[in-house]
């Protein structure tokens, strides 16, 4: 068993005015902290607490070269009052925290983010929904660790999840694009950072989004289907189904809610279009579209009915 | 105190590290299923590795950044940046996506995956699929797949004055097969269909450049992109394996071959810019206009593939000459009112105009009469290119009632006009709610409810109808759909949404979210069609910090979706039919519903740099029910049995540090899935008489897959 822990020894913590930068402009002012006997103790000196932080020296902030990195003070303020407590007791919060339960308001807390990552996709961060929402950039980004996981293609969508329960359920569906498996990610269709188009798109359309990687939907088709051309919604959900190419609903019961006339377009579809029962040509395997397969539109001059 | 440089542990906190894995990958069971996009299909063993290098300068701000994953599967990714921080980036990245659909797919044709699909020596054709004789016997497997592989180049460069450029360029292609629908004869009278597998042979390029101004007051942005589709294939050309049967013309039947049309060709260019502004320190404008040209004008193919057939009329012109102009513009006002309040107001105009020619086509039906050059003919049709002008007017309230408590109000406005539908002119209001509320330091929760009203123009149900088919044989029909039916994307409509979450900390190191949610949407005013789809879900989250070697998760989710619709079979013997389309002995219902259920469990310990382990369990269950009902006197209406899925899958894994800098890595992966799908089961080639069969079954399976890596950390 392990022995037990002695009490924690009274520190008088405090900067050394000697300490010399660790990685970033002046961020001595914070790694020097210290207790006054150069003893590591575990009492609470910033490094003893959180050597964590350091790992910004691994990611493009810990980069004193480019001299556009901030430093500590930049991000967290000033924090005057922090830096000169001395004394072993905790010393007052920084000017603005990013930890859990922060009195920093997510709005100041972007302002630090801001103040150099404007313009670009961030254009339309300000009243965009995350910003409304406050979900702060800290929220999602993780600037101290080497590895910021929601720029991670295989990890991008667990961050996402942790807001977005639904998606987490519809991506485990039977059919769904490969975002747990690592090759889609959340961003590749939508600019979490405030968009022009709805639902954080990142195209000013729904379908100029699909579009990007399925351009063979695109057109202008001689016949065109208008659901389709209109809205990919209309017949697909975006995340996951039950049903095989993340159509809404089973065929043929999708199409007939759009089209009834009569021969079998307004049939009663039911068990006795099964085997043994049977086999309703229109029920069956690709149901509707054993024939009616050109269903985003056909560029064949014979093909009104979306057959060629 | 740190007055000699740091140590050699502090050092190691701030240096970037790298990596290089490689080890062996062995699946026990081949399932494209399983293996769908992460190329882990192929039982047996396969050597894999992972590269993962970060590398700075000293004293200066150079970089390089390597990123490769399963390097030795179908699902690799290879990804390569380098450049001077502050001053320029290059990547270069390379992918691919492997969509496994079908590995239980037959068909009777030999050459699967080529453009003109020939039947097997000595077939016997025959009207209907039983009396194919050669047909069970020839059904030969072929896995239905396909693969992107992409290569993309990006470089950014900053200029002085606040200015910076970036440039990227994607070569992807798309190969393979995915299965269609092969039809000869015409639709609505005598067809005789295949699944056959089309060729994909695409090629798509896409090109971006962006010039950028950024500074504290203004930002800007102008860009170009394009995106270009090159479809190597464009025809599918097969055999009929019919013989020509009543309403065909003599010679269409077996061996005559058919041919369909592929996706065209296409372009698109669009030329945009962005503008961020700060009006005052709380106040901000931003928007963006864009103007893109989409063009399509692939050759045609001719009306019929079949030389017995006769042309009368030549088609109207030998390409489509498509082309559609898309101009959008988007506003944003972002207030801070004061320290209380803020306001967003929106503003967006998307407009599609469709400049496409409209064109008269005495079409034929699938590769199987001659053409019909009456007047009153079905087969004239006139091509419809739709436009549309969508805009939407926002505006949300944000008060801030006290430190804990904040409210949110929001409305839209959403109007749209669309030329060839049904429906003219659309317009949607939308009112939202929202409250969120700290309740403790531990406790937070929120509300939002969002209603919606979508009404519409005068329901024109026969006006597509009208400008696509001959006047004289719209004279004779007057529609073609049924009227009192409205199609539900452009339906009037009620939607109510409600969000519901709570989140909490029960006790230290312990945080729990519930989460609800509701979603209705009620076509009030359609007698026929979509009636209602609805949705619930519910979910509940733990997170558990045991101690800091020591965390869980546990989380558990359940979600209904529900589509209700009522359709008229249009039949005379249910005293129905064109003159009485509301006839209630021929009205019928669906209720279709989707259950779904996810659980999972996930623990990770890591007591230190020796090592660490973890596992993950899922379950997954999907349920789908198809409810019918039909009005009294219908014959043959029997229950359907439920489609389901169901997952459960143990992930475990595990690091060993052998050396200091060499660790061992184990990772094994138990997965069962078991489905069910009416669609499928039972089918023969000739079950069904109209249409040859594939022999596909719903996946079913447990794989097992164990991987061993030596990884290699460096500075």
């Amino acid at each position: 068993a392990d022995a037990p822990k002695a009490a924690p020894t009274k520190v008088n913590l405090a900067a050394d005015p000697n300490a010399k930068d660790l990685i970033l402009k002046g961020d001595a002012k914070c790694t020097g902290c210290h207790d006054e006997a150069d003893e590591p103790t575990g009492a609470g000196t910033m490094l003893e607490l959180n050597p964590g932080v350091l790992a910004i020296g691994k990611t493009k902030h810990g980069v004193k070269a480019d001299k556009r990195t901030p430093t500590c003070t930049d991000c967290h303020g000033d924090s005057e009052k922090h830096r000169t407590h001395k004394g072993s007791d905790k010393p007052p919060k920084v000017d603005r925290s990013f930890r859990s339960h922060t009195p920093t308001s997510a709005e100041q807390r972007d302002a630090a983010c801001m103040s150099c990552h404007k313009g670009g996709n961030r254009m339309n961060w300000p009243g965009s929904q995350h910003a409304n929402g406050d979900v702060s950039c800290n929220a999602c980004h993780k600037v101290h660790s080497k590895k910021d996981l929601v720029r991670d293609k295989y990890a991008q969508a667990e961050v996402c999840y942790t807001c977005h329960k639904d998606q987490r359920v519809e991506m485990r569906k039977p059919s769904h694009h490969p975002v747990n498996e690592g090759k889609v990610v959340c961003s590749a269709c939508h600019n979490l950072h405030g968009s022009t188009g709805p639902k954080l798109l990142i195209k000013n359309t729904l379908n100029e989004t699909c579009y990007s990687c399925h351009m063979e939907k695109r057109g202008p088709f001689l016949w065109e289907h208008p659901p389709a051309a209109d809205n990919c919604a209309n017949c697909h959900v975006p995340h996951g189904s039950n049903n095989t190419a993340l159509l809404k609903t089973r065929q043929p019961y999708l199409c007939e809610q759009c089209h009834d006339y009569t021969n079998h377009p307004g049939n009663v579809y039911s068990g006795s279009g099964l085997p043994p029962n049977g086999a309703a040509q229109q029920m069956v395997l690709r149901a509707c579209a054993n024939c009616h397969t050109q269903v985003h539109g056909s560029n064949h001059p014979s093909g009104p009915r979306f057959t060629r | 105190a740190q007055t000699d440089g740091p140590s050699e542990e502090v050092l190691n906190l701030i240096r970037p590290d790298s990596e290089i894995s490689f080890g062996v990958l062995d699946v026990s069971k081949s399932s494209y299923k399983f293996g769908d996009y992460t190329g882990m299909h192929k039982k047996g063993a396969h050597l894999n590795g992972d590269v993962r290098v970060n590398m700075r300068g000293e004293g200066n701000a150079n970089y390089l950044e390597i990123d490769a994953t399963n390097l030795g599967l179908d699902s690799r990714n290879f990804k390569i940046k380098g450049g001077e921080q502050g001053n320029y980036g290059l990547s270069l990245e390379y992918d691919e996506i492997s969509k496994l659909w079908y590995d239980s797919y037959q068909t009777p044709y030999v050459n699967p995956g080529s453009t003109r699909l020939d039947l097997p020596a000595g077939w016997v054709a025959s009207a209907t699929t039983p009396g194919m004789t050669q047909l069970t016997g020839n059904m030969k497997s072929f896995n239905i797949e396909t693969q992107r592989k992409s290569v993309a180049f990006g470089l950014t460069k900053l200029l002085g004055g606040d200015w910076d450029v970036a440039v990227d360029f994607k070569h992807e292609t798309k190969q393979g097969n995915r299965l269609l629908g092969a039809v000869f004869g015409n639709s609505g009278g005598n067809p005789r269909a295949a699944v056959l597998p089309e060729p994909v042979d695409y090629v798509t390029r896409q090109f971006n450049l962006s010039a950028r101004y950024t500074t504290d007051k203004l930002q800007f942005q102008a860009g170009y992109s394009a995106s270009l589709f090159d479809n190597k294939k464009p025809f599918l050309q097969f055999q009929n394996a019919y013989t020509t049967i009543a309403g065909w013309t003599a010679g269409t039947g077996f061996p005559a071959y058919g041919q369909i049309g592929l996706p065209p060709d296409n372009q698109a260019h669009q030329l945009s810019a962005s503008l961020g502004y700060q009006l005052s320190k709380a106040t901000r404008l931003a928007g963006t206009f864009s103007y893109s040209r989409l063009t399509q004008n692939d050759s045609f193919l001719p009306y019929t593939s079949n030389p017995v057939l006769v042309i009368t009329n030549p088609m109207p012109r030998s390409s489509l000459e498509g082309k559609v102009n898309n101009t959008h513009l988007d506003m944003k006002l972002t207030s801070k009112l004061s320290s209380d309040w803020n306001l967003v107001a929106a503003y967006r105009y998307d407009d599609k105009a469709n400049k496409t020619p409209q064109s008269l086509y005495d079409y034929i039906g699938g590769d199987s009469t001659n053409q019909n050059v009456v007047a009153n003919s079905d087969r004239w049709r006139t091509n419809l290119p739709g436009s549309s002008t969508k805009q939407l007017i926002e505006v949300e309230a944000i008060y801030r009632l006290s430190a804990h408590t904040k409210l949110k109000f929001g409305g839209e406005y959403e109007w749209a006009k669309k030329t060839f539908e049904a429906v003219s002119n659309e317009k949607e209001h939308t009112l939202k709610a929202e409250v969120h509320h700290h309740f403790s330091d531990t406790t937070a929760g929120g509300l939002s409810y969002a209603w919606s009203d979508r009404q519409t123009s005068d329901y024109l149900f026969a006006a597509p109808f009208a400008a696509s088919f001959a006047p004289a044989y719209v004279a004779a029909q007057s529609w073609d759909n049924n009227p009192f039916q409205k199609k539900f994307f452009m339906a009037p409509r009620t939607r109510d949404k409600i969000h519901a979450f709570v989140n909490f900390e029960p006790m230290e190191k312990v945080d729990v979210h519930l989460g609800f949610d509701f979603k209705d949407d009620n076509y009030t005013k359609s007698y026929y069609g979509l009636q209602d789809a609805r949705g619930y879900g519910a979910n509940v989250d733990v997170n558990i910090a045991a101690t800091d070697a020591l965390t869980a998760h546990v989380y558990a989710a359940a979600d209904r979706y529900t589509n209700f619709e009522r359709s008229n079979r249009l039949a005379a013997g249910c005293g129905g039919g064109k003159a009485n389309p509301t006839a209630p002995g021929c009205d019928w219902t669906a209720n279709l519903s989707d259950h779904n259920y996810l659980t999972g469990l996930g623990l990770r310990y890591r007591p230190g740099e020796k090592y660490e382990i973890g596992a993950d369990y899922t379950y997954s269950k999907s349920i789908g029910k198809t409810d019918m009902w039909a009005a009294a006197g219908t014959t043959g209406l029997l229950p359907l049995p439920e489609n389901t899925n169901t997952l459960n899958r143990i992930d475990l894994f595990g690091r060993y540090a052998l050396q200091k800098n060499l660790s061992l890595n184990v990772k094994y992966i138990y997965e069962r899935f078991q489905a069910t799908d009416w669609a499928l089961e039972g089918l023969t080639p000739a079950s069904m008489a109209n249409v040859i069969g594939t022999n596909q079954v719903a996946p079913n399976y447990s794989v097992h897959a164990l991987g061993v890596s030596l990884s290699y950390q460096f500075k």
